[in-house]
């Protein structure tokens, strides 16, 4: 059961790679449909829609042949790089941008965003400014806090970082990441 | 929790990836290395020979073009076939109603179905009116031995996710002791338009 669920939680932390797999299922579906027709066309002694399967092939064959070098290497290069990303999609994780958090009765997944927004509502009490003066980015391990003090009054950034530590904790953020916190030196008008 | 088959996915998209990068890297190569592309027309005459050969031995006699051509042909659509199935399977797995249970009763016997509807009430209920919750979205999943329960929140901006997400959480381990049933739950806590547009505080 155990296995179980945790197979679950990896299915959401994860992309399962849908777009990538259209995308490749697709291009194959094109050219074999192109070269089934050729084939078919062939097997029942019909004229080629485009090109008979001999032409196609003396043109691969005797490649470069009359064809263009800079053309051939830009067609290369394009599928190259088609095949390039659809393999880092297969090869890469695929970390999505969410956290598991720790609960007993379910498995509890929380887009980062959600967990920037309430992490810097708390920033914001703590640090006593005004809203759009505290901006947190949620990474893997690691949470970075960008806070704009109001002119006059400054910002303690051990106390922003405790309070922060302290809302992961209530959260429950597991493991717990890195709070890192950047005052900017230039203060602006509070609002 | 739906049934994409990740591994066949993954396994595939190496494998397509894998081609093409081969194929790209082969057009370059000819393109610019002169001595790879000499190579590669020897290499290719021979095997031309070789497949113009295999065609005329599997030519019947009357015909004009050999019957290996219906065999590819076949190949090509059955590789169709299959691209198409690898499609259809990705984001499978959701399910219907939620509990689907035959009971032999001797007096009543029959069949128990609970929609995802009525969970999505019981679930209202148990959380009470939160202000903290713009919306509440509910989806069963076919999972093996017993069918999953998706809940999506969408919070209001700035609450705490993970207090809110336990609540939720204890509200559906509620709800499925009422209806009997002990099956994965699945809390996940969205941001969305609604919530990212949406005011901070609200007066309540």
């Amino acid at each position: 059961m155990v296995s179980k669920l945790d197979e679950i939680r990896e299915r959401e932390l994860t992309s399962g790679r849908s777009p990538a797999v259209l995308t490749g299922a697709i291009i194959v579906i094109l050219v074999c449909l192109y070269a089934l027709f050729e084939a078919a066309l062939k097997a029942l002694g019909q004229e080629p829609m485009v090109a008979a399967p001999e032409t196609w092939w003396s043109w691969i064959s005797i490649m470069p042949g009359t064809t263009e070098p800079a053309a051939l290497a830009l067609l290369g290069l394009g599928i190259g790089l088609i095949g390039l990303v659809l393999l880092s999609h297969g090869l890469r994780r695929g970390q999505r941008a969410r956290h598991s958090l720790a609960c007993e009765d379910a498995i509890l997944i929380v887009d980062d965003q959600v967990l920037a927004a309430g992490l810097a509502r708390r920033a914001r009490s703590a640090a006593g400014v005004g809203p759009g003066q505290a901006l947190v980015t949620v990474h893997r391990e690691r949470v970075e806090v960008q806070l704009s003090p109001t002119s006059g009054s400054p910002i303690d950034p051990a106390s922003v970082a405790a309070a922060i530590e302290d809302e992961l904790r209530a959260n429950l953020v597991e493991p717990q990441p890195q709070v890192h916190i950047r005052v900017s030196s230039s203060g602006v008008i509070g609002q | 929790m739906n049934q994409t088959p990740r591994l066949v996915n993954r396994i595939l998209l190496i494998l397509i990836g894998f081609l093409l990068l081969l194929c790209g890297a082969h057009l370059m190569l000819t393109a610019f290395a002169a001595d790879y592309a000499q190579r590669w027309q020897v290499i290719a005459s021979g095997a031309g020979a070789w497949f113009g050969n295999l065609l005329t031995i599997n030519t019947l006699p009357g015909q004009k073009d050999s019957w290996v051509w219906i065999l590819i042909a076949a190949f090509l659509i059955c590789i169709i076939l299959l691209m198409l199935w690898w499609i259809t399977v990705q984001g499978r797995g959701r399910g219907g109603d939620y509990v689907s249970k035959y009971f032999a009763d001797e007096n009543t016997p029959g069949r128990i179905e609970i929609s995802p509807n009525a969970v999505d009430q019981m679930l209202r209920h148990f959380l009470g009116r939160r202000s903290d919750i713009i919306s509440i979205n509910i989806s069963v999943w076919n999972l093996l031995p017993e069918a999953g329960l998706r809940v999506k929140v969408q919070p209001r901006k700035g609450t705490a996710p993970g207090p809110l997400g336990r609540d939720v959480a204890r509200a559906a381990r509620l709800a499925q002791e009422a209806l009997g049933v002990s099956g994965p739950v699945l809390v996940y806590v969205v941001v969305g338009t609604r919530s990212r547009f949406a005011r901070t505080e609200r007066v309540i």
